[in-house]
């Protein structure tokens, strides 16, 4: 590694290794890498490859039922962080090394503003609250969160996915770390926002000659934004293959982009049949948040006006930047929001019309993959009872049964045999995607929205969700709403593309294909 | 949960169980036999009686042992019945809110500004004497405020969790999601207050022995153990301390115990386990 002879060593790690406390099989072992200050690592490998337990161990943030191997080297600087205290630790995070997280909404504080989070970083930090508040706005301000007087006095669920993203960014780099780790830090923006974060996330390194660890499943992010890769596989460090495997930049990175283009589906059946019965039809839909808030605009339509129609077996892609209310769209179709104005019918009947049994009933049949998979399941059930339960809960199997084919489902979806007695937080959060996705599909519903069912996952295990999914719809007339704010991804699978901005459907397409 | 609990505390508390479960097969002597009135009333501690005999010379280790049967066993049921009760009206007024919600809330701030003991000596005074099982339920009937206000706050807070809405999305009926998906959930929040109202219920029990509206003899309890010293107290300091004793070390192991569990509870919220 050339750039450590020239430069000093802003974190140095000698095979960390990593294992459950009940001594099962090592999350993560062997890795080692130098990294020099101001420069940046990008970690790869397929979701459940130990890539976020590795940022866990290097933060000293791991949970108690896992711990790190005895005889790993662990320097920030010229501080040995393998035998530090929790104290000591603790004062190194936040301060010197700072994570940004995979689901945000699990990392910040529901009742607290945005503002008061930036500002906690600086004040458990020594900083007086005055300054960290003053501060913490400049930050807001700096991650494009602008104005930032309004967005600081949001709390996390007032904001939509990317803001929410990038206030964990304000946070880790308010006190100016040596190390910054971030974990799929843009799998929740559209392109666009994703460019800007990143390039926002190289600005603030830049002036504070912060080392950077990637983590992405992104080959094309890590192939543009890192000097260095490390591949990661089942918890080891592997070679890169290929010709050019000596390099900085290996060949994996490239073959699976190829590999990912191989893969082509074809269009929905609706682009040919244009008769196909409609199955979910929306009219002019008004979504508000009404609820108490800090913030003055408290009513304002996170939806507004929106119209569009989908037919039994028909896959509708709904892009857009973060922000626009997609996933405000997502909720209000599964009746968790209140519909404001408009209507939604599903295959004839008024959804806001019907409630308690009748609407548990037609549950069975609309069916949502939510954003925050991970956040969806519930912590204390492992995956094979949370499959199971779909079917159970609307009759459909019971007892053993269920749990057979919850195990089925399981495996259909790509997760290995070990994941069916896992309970979500044993699972990285690819495979928790993957246990939300197989639990929607349990019940075998009509209609399935999606909302950005591949954020977590790596290349490959995309193109085998895309191609089930598109089985499903092909074989058994499954029509899917599927909302992302990957281009690319969408149109493969989706036969018509609804942009949505502001709260709004840009241009309605009409039944014909225009993709 | 994955509280580390303080083996103090528990070796205290699993002592004092034992020591009541097993009070008949311990206990030296029956617990009113009258040894000796004439030679053997007033004695202090002695290798013979290790911690004394009373007025009546009955043995009071064995009166010990087996008032710890009646303090704890009444205390135990107590807690069962202000944990069912206060469970089920917090989980209603959770997940009904609106209306039944602020009802019942109300009705519980009400109740708990009125002192416990006042409205145990009502109770008692209008039911005349009790014996153990209707005590128990007395002491469980006037304490389950707190657990319903704690519960409430827990279902409420569980209810609004995404896996909830991911629960619902699915189309899991309201029995069962209370059942499956809250009420684990809820266990940690449940041991806490099981451990408070039990610190709780044993000095009740006891205050309301000693005034002779508990407990009574021949039973005994460590409440009216203390009653039998009442004439010289200072002289015959063994009938003082030791029920004394006993009640202080239980009521500080179980209400350490409940502030290990609530510290446990705070570590899963910490590391995002819950």
């Amino acid at each position: 590694m050339p750039a450590a002879n020239d430069r000093p060593l802003a974190l140095q790690v000698r095979d960390l290794g990593v294992r459950l406390t009940s001594g099962a099989r090592p999350l993560l072992e062997g890795v080692s890498f130098d990294l020099a200050r101001g420069a940046s690592l990008g970690v790869v490998g397929p979701s459940g490859a130990g890539k976020t337990t590795l940022a866990l161990a290097l933060m000293g943030l791991l949970p108690r039922h896992a711990a790190v191997t005895p005889g790993a080297t662990l320097r920030l600087g010229t501080t040995p962080l393998h035998d530090a205290s929790p104290e000591t630790r603790r004062l190194v995070r936040g301060r010197r090394m700072a994570m940004v997280f995979q689901e945000p909404m699990l990392a910040l504080h529901p009742a607290l503003s945005v503002q008061e989070q930036v500002a906690e970083v600086g004040i458990v930090h020594g900083l007086p609250p005055e300054t960290a508040l003053r501060r913490a706005l400049d930050q807001l301000a700096r991650v494009g969160l602008v104005p930032a007087a309004t967005f600081g006095a949001r709390r996390p669920h007032e904001l939509s996915g990317g803001q929410r993203q990038r206030v964990l960014l304000a946070m880790a780099m308010f006190l100016e770390p040596e190390v910054l780790i971030a974990d799929e830090p843009t799998t929740a923006l559209d392109p666009a926002l994703q460019r800007e974060v990143l390039d926002q996330i190289d600005a603030l390194r830049r002036n504070a000659g912060t080392a950077l660890i990637l983590i992405s499943h992104d080959p094309d992010v890590i192939r543009e934004r890192c000097d260095t890769v490390l591949h990661l596989r089942d918890g080891r460090p592997i070679a890169p293959e290929g010709p050019g495997a000596g390099g900085a930049r290996p060949s994996p990175v490239t073959r699976l982009s190829v590999g990912r283009a191989a893969t082509t589906t074809t269009p929905g059946p609706s682009a040919t049949e244009p008769a196909a019965q409609v199955l979910l039809e929306v009219r002019d839909l008004v979504v508000r948040y009404t609820g108490p808030s800090a913030s003055g605009d408290s009513a304002t339509a996170a939806v507004d006006g929106v119209s569009f129609t989908l037919a039994r077996g028909e896959t509708l892609g709904l892009i857009g930047p973060s922000g626009a209310g997609k996933s405000t769209l997502t909720h209000a179709l599964v009746r968790l929001l209140p519909v404001a104005g408009g209507s939604i019918h599903f295959d004839g009947t008024d959804l806001s019309a019907i409630r308690g049994e009748p609407l548990r009933r037609l549950r069975r049949r609309l069916q949502l993959v939510a954003q925050d998979a991970g956040a969806s399941l519930t912590p204390h059930l492992t995956a094979e009872t949370l499959v199971a339960e779909g079917l159970e809960v609307h009759g459909l199997a019971r007892g053993s049964d269920a749990r057979r084919r919850a195990r089925t489902l399981l495996d259909e979806v790509g997760l290995p045999a070990r994941a069916a007695a896992a309970r979500p937080r044993e699972l990285s959060s690819g495979e928790r995607q993957r246990v939300a996705l197989a639990r929607a599909l349990a019940p075998a519903p009509d209609l399935l929205v999606c909302d950005e069912p591949w954020a977590a996952l790596d290349p490959d295990r995309r193109d085998a969700i895309l191609a089930l999914l598109d089985d499903l719809r092909a074989r058994h007339g499954l029509a899917l709403l599927v909302i992302s704010h990957d281009h690319d991804a969408v149109h493969r699978l989706a036969s018509r593309v609804l942009p949505m901005y502001l709260g709004r459907v840009a241009a309605v397409p009409h039944a014909a294909a225009t993709t | 949960m994955t509280a580390r609990l303080p083996r103090g505390a528990l070796v205290v508390l699993g002592a004092m169980l034992a020591a009541a479960a097993l009070a008949p097969w311990l206990a030296p002597y029956a617990p009113s036999a009258q040894l000796d009135p004439a030679t053997l009333a007033w004695r202090p501690p002695s290798l013979a009686h290790p911690l004394g005999t009373d007025s009546f010379s009955r043995d009071v280790l064995s009166r010990m042992l087996h008032g710890a049967r009646s303090t704890l066993g009444v205390a135990v049921l107590a807690v069962a019945v202000s944990l069912t009760l206060g469970t089920l009206v917090g989980a209603l007024a959770a997940t009904a809110r609106g209306g039944i919600d602020a009802l019942l809330m109300r009705l519980t701030d009400a109740l708990l500004a009125m002192p416990r003991l006042l409205l145990l000596l009502l109770v008692v005074a209008g039911a005349g004497t009790l014996d153990l099982a209707p005590l128990a339920l007395v002491l469980g009937a006037t304490g389950w405020m707190t657990t319903a206000r704690l519960v409430r706050q827990e279902t409420a807070r569980l209810l609004a969790t995404e896996h909830l809405r991911g629960a619902r999305v699915l189309g899991v009926p309201w029995p069962r999601l209370l059942r499956r998906h809250v009420l684990p959930g809820l266990a940690p929040t449940l041991a806490v207050a099981a451990t408070a109202a039990f610190a709780a219920a044993v000095p009740l029990e006891s205050g309301l022995s000693y005034l002779g509206l508990g407990v009574r003899t021949p039973l005994s309890s460590w409440g009216n153990l203390l009653a039998d010293a009442e004439s010289l107290p200072l002289q015959h300091w063994w009938l003082i301390l030791f029920p004394t004793l006993a009640i202080a070390t239980t009521v500080l192991a179980a209400n350490r115990l409940a502030e290990a569990i609530a510290d446990g509870m705070q570590r899963d919220v910490d590391e995002g386990t819950r």
